[in-house]
């Protein structure tokens, strides 16, 4: 007990006190301090010199690890507890800070942890989501692709989509030129169905689902001046389903949004704009990547299969025209659409280039 | 015996119309019309001492009759000196029985003059006035820093990519530990004390639910609807555990704060309310609002001492209408703008452009304003009705210095790639502490630890996982 008044009533700060407050734990009260550790014994003293609160050891002490120059506290076992600005004279009475306290206060590793952090975050979204989403579309069943095409298709009949207005003979007609080629790829193991349908809002336009349904528009139908070209948007829009195209997307969006809520920490109100839009961007970019995937895709298998490649860039060069004119002018007089990375399709140019000189051989 | 003090917050019951329920207050009281005012108009109590409960009750209902916000609170031993002899029978004016006021007290001209004990004793069986709010107004200071956050923050995100997530809770509880002991007030900072074992172990549950989902979505939708059925059933559930586990890792002078309300009226509020909303074509979001906010403010306690939501559906009704009006004028303005450019338009080609690209760009950004006001004004109005024992929260967010701070968040945000996230961060605490003042009624020396209960551990760590952001 002496050694305990003896060692509250040392008056001045010594070397081996600090001063902060003492909260009892019971009542909100605070009682200005001071922690002096004495021969591996540490007591809380107020100003009057009385014993506040102590503790054999300073290992069995719990002290709250160190954090930018915010007040740290030491928990003593009733419930009270000594806090403290001086987070220095802390360190130096109790031990160190904390290894992330270290890492934190080294501008070197902060740098590194910034340019780390940055190459991480890219390879990963450039590199690392699509890998990812490739591995899990492949390794899901095709039921999880027929689930996703029927409810997509059934979302675009209703709000979308109306039946063709072809007439039979010309849906026949274009049927029969598709048959070989969708022979071809059902003795691979797809099973195709091209469908027709009219759409004032999409107008010229093919898409492929998940589930191997394939949709000319009306519109499109009508674009073409053969069924060759019809034959070459039809392998582009299969590359899109073996590929998984649909579903990878999906998986894509969902890591995405992962990442970017691992990065910003809980999004709140307007912050949320800032958010989505890299999402967006990324989502262009990986889109454009899936064209050029079909793309591929389709120039292999018109060469296998016979078909000049001029066709894709016929019908690519009028579709473009008309999407970009409304089929009023010619392509030069409307100037360029929208720059490559705010579209979801690459160039037409750069994109007609490999057709192109293959078609030129 | 026991005694109690009765308390006039200054607030008026739902349906009431805040003018009539001053003037009968006038009435009632003898209150001048000054003093009146402030009581009803900005955050003063007025309390009355020394009452038996059963008097207490009685002017309490009678005030509660007439529209006024009134409670009672149990007086300790000895901050009041009882003495039954004074306790003068009920004024006739505050009494259940009888109406009018044949001689209104003048006691307030007294309570002027003289203060202390005398004027306790004096004002017997009236109004006694106590104004609380002579107390001080303390600030809220943030005293947190971007470029200490910021480094924080790299290294938090660095080591949760390298540990593939798994640092992901220890990083929380750093970055929430830095914004609880830089706000402080009176001088002492607040603590974040949970631990990111428990919130890994919420997490790992959360994941397994969201996993569930997937697999169930991915083969099954019938058993996908169940589970999200399942789930939305069980949010206000894990609503409850994510306020309980957040207030209770949350303290002050070492007094910690807890969460009490009941996971009933959690249902109602978070899932009755919503759904009646729905059904009611969204006409009950204002009382939906309402009794979500009073739910959540109402179970909050400070150690012993309970906070409470000190306000009517009436100012929610007031602004969600306000809110639909400005839509409805900003629409009627756009499309008569439009209508007007396109009249005035001579080039035909132009005239489609000027009006689909005129609405493109102004809509968006009313919904921008429309949704800061909101914003700006549910905050004040929420914060200002909290209240904890005799002490009150007060808040002034502004609109054109939130959206200042919103903006210049945004373009910070996007023009550096993300790096100046931690500085948004830190620049939103810091108008949030700068907005918001605590109006102590008296020192904060006297709050009460409460007795620390067994708890359900995994369940509130579950919570954890849905921890939401909420401020106190």
């Amino acid at each position: 007990m002496s050694a305990v008044t003896e060692a509250c009533n040392t008056p001045g700060r010594r070397p081996d006190s600090v001063q902060g407050c003492y909260y009892d734990g019971k009542r909100s009260r605070r009682h200005p301090a001071r922690l002096l550790v004495h021969g591996g014994c540490v007591r809380v003293c107020n100003e009057q010199g009385g014993l506040l609160d102590s503790m054999d050891s300073v290992r069995e002490l719990r002290i709250s690890p160190r954090l930018g120059n915010t007040p740290r506290a030491v928990y003593f076992p009733g419930g009270g507890h000594f806090e403290t600005p001086d987070n220095d004279g802390l360190d130096r009475l109790m031990g160190g800070g904390g290894l992330v306290h270290w890492l934190e206060s080294r501008y070197l590793f902060v740098s590194v942890s910034v340019v780390l952090t940055a190459l991480l975050v890219w390879w990963f979204v450039v590199q690392g989501v699509p890998a990812l989403a490739r591995m899990a579309a492949f390794s899901l069943p095709d039921t999880v692709l027929q689930k996703l095409g029927r409810e997509a298709h059934a979302l675009l009949d209703e709000q979308w989509l109306q039946p063709s207005a072809l007439s039979t003979q010309e849906q026949q007609r274009v049927r029969h030129a598709f048959a070989p080629v969708l022979e071809n790829f059902r003795q691979q193991g797809y099973v195709l169905q091209v469908h027709f349908r009219g759409s004032e809002d999409m107008g010229a336009n093919a898409f492929a689902l998940p589930s191997g349904d394939i949709v000319f528009t009306d519109d499109m139908v009508r674009l073409a001046e053969n069924d060759d070209e019809l034959l070459a948007i039809l392998l582009h829009e299969i590359g899109h389903v073996t590929s998984r195209h649909g579903l990878r997307q999906v998986i894509q969006m969902s890591s995405l949004m992962v990442v970017i809520t691992l990065v910003t920490g809980d999004v709140s109100s307007l912050s949320s704009m800032a958010v989505s839009i890299p999402i967006m961007l990324m989502q262009l970019g990986y889109s454009r990547n899936f064209e050029r995937e079909a793309d591929a895709l389709a120039l292999r298998e018109m060469l296998a299969d016979n078909i000049d490649p001029l066709n894709f860039v016929t019908i690519m060069q009028r579709l473009q025209q008309q999407k970009a004119c409304g089929g009023k002018k010619s392509a030069t007089e409307c100037g360029r659409g929208l720059p490559d990375f705010l579209s979801t399709h690459p160039q037409t140019e750069a994109r007609l280039k490999p057709f192109l000189s293959a078609a030129g051989n | 015996m026991a005694s109690y003090s009765l308390v006039v917050s200054g607030e008026v019951h739902e349906g009431f119309d805040k003018e009539h329920v001053k003037s009968v207050f006038r009435t009632l009281t003898g209150l001048p019309e000054a003093r009146t005012d402030e009581l009803f108009d900005t955050g003063k109590f007025l309390r009355q001492h020394n009452l038996s409960e059963e008097q207490a009750q009685r002017k309490r209902d009678a005030l509660a009759q007439r529209g006024i916000v009134c409670y009672l609170e149990k007086e300790t031993a000895g901050s009041v000196v009882a003495d039954d002899h004074t306790v003068a029978p009920v004024v006739p004016g505050i009494s259940s029985h009888d109406d009018t006021l044949t001689d209104p007290p003048s006691m307030y001209a007294r309570d002027d003059a003289k203060a202390g004990e005398e004027t306790v004793h004096a004002d017997v069986g009236g109004m006694a006035v106590e104004q609380q709010g002579e107390g001080e107004r303390l600030p809220f200071i943030f005293a947190g820093r971007a470029g200490e956050f910021f480094r924080i923050w790299i290294v938090n995100l660095l080591l949760t990519i390298v540990t593939l997530g798994f640092y992901y809770p220890w990083a929380k509880v750093r970055s929430n530990r830095y914004f609880y002991a830089s706000t402080c007030l009176k001088g002492d900072s607040f603590s974040y004390l949970a631990e990111p074992l428990a919130i890994l172990k919420g997490y790992l549950v959360a994941l397994l639910l969201i996993g569930l989902y997937v697999f169930a979505n991915i083969f099954n939708s019938l058993a996908s609807g169940v589970v999200i059925l399942l789930l939305f059933a069980l949010l206000p559930l894990l609503l409850v555990r994510a306020l309980r586990f957040r207030a209770r890792n949350t303290a002050y002078r070492n007094i910690r704060f807890s969460f009490t309300g009941g996971v009933g009226d959690a249902y109602a509020a978070f899932l009755l309310w919503p759904l009646l909303t729905i059904v009611s074509f969204g006409i009950l979001i204002p009382l939906m609002i309402y009794k979500q906010k009073a739910y959540l403010f109402n179970g909050f306690r400070y150690g012993e001492s309970t906070f409470r939501f000190d306000t009517s559906a009436g100012p929610f009704w007031r602004l969600y209408l306000m809110l639909f009006a400005m839509f409805i004028g900003a629409g009627v303005l756009i499309s008569a703008l439009t209508m007007v450019l396109s009249l005035g338009g001579s080039d035909l080609q132009s005239l489609p452009m000027v009006a689909m690209v005129l609405p493109m760009i102004l809509l968006p950004l009313v919904y921008l304003g429309l949704y800061a006001f909101l914003f700006v004004r549910q905050t004040n109005l929420v914060y200002n009705a909290v209240a904890l024992e005799q002490h009150r929260l007060q808040s002034d967010y502004a609109l054109g210095s939130w959206l200042g701070l919103q903006i210049g968040n945004l373009l910070g945000v996007v023009l550096s790639l993300g790096l100046l996230i931690p500085w948004a961060k830190i620049r939103t605490a810091r108008y949030r502490a700068q907005h918001t003042h605590f109006l102590a009624a008296g020192d904060l020396d006297r709050f009460v630890a409460a007795e620390e209960k067994k708890r359900s551990a995994l369940g509130e760590e579950i919570g954890s996982a849905f921890d939401m952001d909420i401020a106190i």
